[in-house]
């Protein structure tokens, strides 16, 4: 009580602050921030099981030559989820954004839709999701039952229609994992204000006007947070192929350092992603906050 | 108040809205329907090809397996349910208060370095989580843990979303609020339960059924913390009894088991999904 007499109000409030933040920080240091470094030390390292625990000898970079060089997998794995990335997030984002929409006009049922568009995310999840995969479950299953295959190719040549189809096979996938990215959207179009609809209207905008002129501009903030959530998530999905290697590099062949180089060139390649993203962005939000 | 019919014009756009959203309901709806479905299916309907979406003949056979089967082995089916329950139940209670704790002084305290750990925290919300499970292992390893219910559930306490949506939410909170409990004279403890908690009720409902579909749905810290049948949770467990060669014949008991593993889930939307879409418009993600 002395001690606490003696500080002056501004030092203990800030005590204060510090100690509430206090649980927090050591989580994070022990289980984010230390394994951090060292798996950064463990990448330019080789580690070998011996009786003292692990002993590390220093290799410098022959891990990251060799992610490059000898491994046959990492490359075409990368390319693959670069280009399921590529084709997939665009479409999550326009399906997401039609769906919000739509879910934010509809006044009967609202919560029962919501629920229903929600409901994939709570599904999808790793164990499941995969043995549904598997089983065949996110093919539509109009084009193999009613062999629409075989029906098309008599109007159109095989060379467009394949790639078209897997495209459209794909499309469930997409509607499943657009769960987050439609409740941000409405959340994103809730905060609109009927003002601004009810002046255009009064000023005889068409409804394609008052999408592109007011709600567009107006959620393109969530459109950025969404495009980034899109991305980090069909990075770190549990059914992407490069955590999948990264998986059986560590646990099956015991291979931590290499495992850690492959980690942080991954975490690398997102990275560098991201940054694109908000580089192109950055140019459209600063004319939406022009016109705002 | 705006029905599909005013007066006698038909309104086509409503129609139109309702049509959109039932069909694209559907769609959603598959997986959860052929789950659902696959459960009931009686053993001479599992394999037919091509597979069936609906259950001609349905049965509870599934159900009454899931508990035989994994009767007889020496891990009740109950005891993984149980395992579950805590470590989902402990990382979501033990998570809202360390975030909220963590976010108010962020928020509301003055102080310096408050700009560097709320960019740690942004920051760290871009790693992908593969990065720091080797080393996570190895400390969890060598620190003893191991086959603890602490090792499935000390790693995801600190969690960057909770603190970020949490932080991002009380910055709207006015500060006359807190000054007025200080000048009542609460203690800042004080203030952080009856003031503060009651307020993030939304963006703590967020994060609850993030942090509990999360929690509850992952496999890995099971099967990379514990060693032993005992400690598995539901996911590894139900992964256990589809995966491997040779067990092909559970596709219907695994079918019965995931069915039943998202009923929680499923309950806890429920419960928070209206407070979820407050915090969402409120939580300054569009800034």
């Amino acid at each position: 009580m002395n001690l606490k007499m003696k500080l002056s109000i501004r030092v203990r409030h800030m005590l204060e602050g510090y100690i509430f933040i206090l649980p927090w920080i050591v989580g994070f240091l022990l289980f984010m921030a230390i394994p951090l470094g060292r798996s950064f030390y463990y990448a330019f390292h080789r580690l070998e099981p011996s009786e003292h625990g692990l002993v590390a000898t220093f290799v410098g970079f022959t891990y990251f030559r060799q992610a490059f060089t000898t491994d046959v997998d990492f490359l075409p794995l990368l390319q693959k989820t670069m280009t399921a990335m590529v084709t997939q997030v665009p479409l999550i984002l326009v399906f997401a954004m039609f769906s919000a929409l739509l879910l934010n006009k509809a006044s009967r049922g609202k919560v029962f839709f919501r629920g229903v568009f929600f409901l994939p995310v709570i599904i999808a999840s790793g164990a499941i999701l995969r043995e549904l995969l598997d089983q065949g479950a996110a093919k539509l299953p109009i084009f193999v039952q009613y062999d629409l295959f075989r029906k098309l190719a008599f109007f159109i040549p095989e060379q467009i229609l394949e790639p078209v189809l897997e495209y459209a096979d794909s499309l469930t996938l997409v509607m499943w994992d657009s769960g987050v990215q439609i409740l941000i959207f409405l959340a994103g179009l809730q905060t609109i204000s009927p003002i601004l609809y009810e002046a255009a209207k009064c000023d005889g905008a068409t409804k394609w006007e008052v999408f592109w002129k007011i709600t567009f501009p107006m959620i393109m903030p969530m459109i950025l947070v969404n495009t980034l959530f899109s991305i980090v998530n069909s990075f770190t999905k549990t059914d992407n192929h490069v955590m999948n290697h990264l998986m059986n590099i560590v646990f099956r062949n015991n291979d931590y350092g290499y495992g850690s180089a492959i980690g942080w060139l991954y975490f690398l390649f997102i990275f560098i992603v991201l940054g694109i993203i908000f580089l192109i962005f950055r140019k459209s939000m600063a004319t939406a906050e022009g016109r705002a | 108040m705006h029905g599909i019919v005013k007066g006698r014009r038909v309104d086509w756009s409503g129609i139109f809205l309702y049509v959109f959203l039932t069909g694209f309901g559907l769609l959603m709806l598959l997986p959860l329907v052929y789950m659902a479905s696959t459960s009931l299916k009686p053993v001479s309907e599992l394999f037919l090809f091509p597979p069936r979406f609906l259950v001609d003949h349905p049965t509870l056979m599934n159900f009454r397996d899931l508990l035989l089967i994994t009767g007889t082995s020496f891990v009740p089916f109950s005891r993984y349910i149980f395992n579950s329950i805590v470590v989902s139940g402990l990382i979501v209670a033990g998570g809202i208060v360390i975030s909220a704790m963590a976010a108010f002084p962020l928020a509301k305290h003055n102080m310096p370095f408050r700009g560097a750990i709320f960019n740690m925290v942004v920051l760290s919300l871009m790693f992908s989580p593969m990065v720091l499970q080797i080393p996570q292992y190895l400390l969890i390893s060598r620190s003893g843990l191991m086959n603890h219910y602490l090792a499935l559930i000390l790693p995801y306490l600190a969690a960057p979303v909770g603190m970020f949506l949490m932080t991002q939410f009380l910055r709207q909170i006015p500060d006359a609020l807190l000054e007025a409990a200080r000048i009542d004279g609460a203690s800042e403890w004080k203030v952080l339960w009856s003031v503060i908690m009651p307020m993030l009720k939304p963006a703590i409902a967020t994060f609850a059924l993030f942090s509990f579909i999360q929690a509850w749905n992952d496999p890995y810290p099971a099967m990379v913390y514990t060693t032993k049948e005992d400690m598995k949770t539901l996911p590894l467990a139900i992964q256990t009894i589809s995966g491997g060669a040779g067990v092909i014949a559970r596709v219907g008991t695994f079918a019965a088991a995931s069915f039943l593993m998202i009923i929680p889930t499923i309950a806890v939307f429920v419960i928070t999904q209206r407070l979820v879409l407050q915090t969402m418009a409120h939580s300054g993600l569009k800034e």
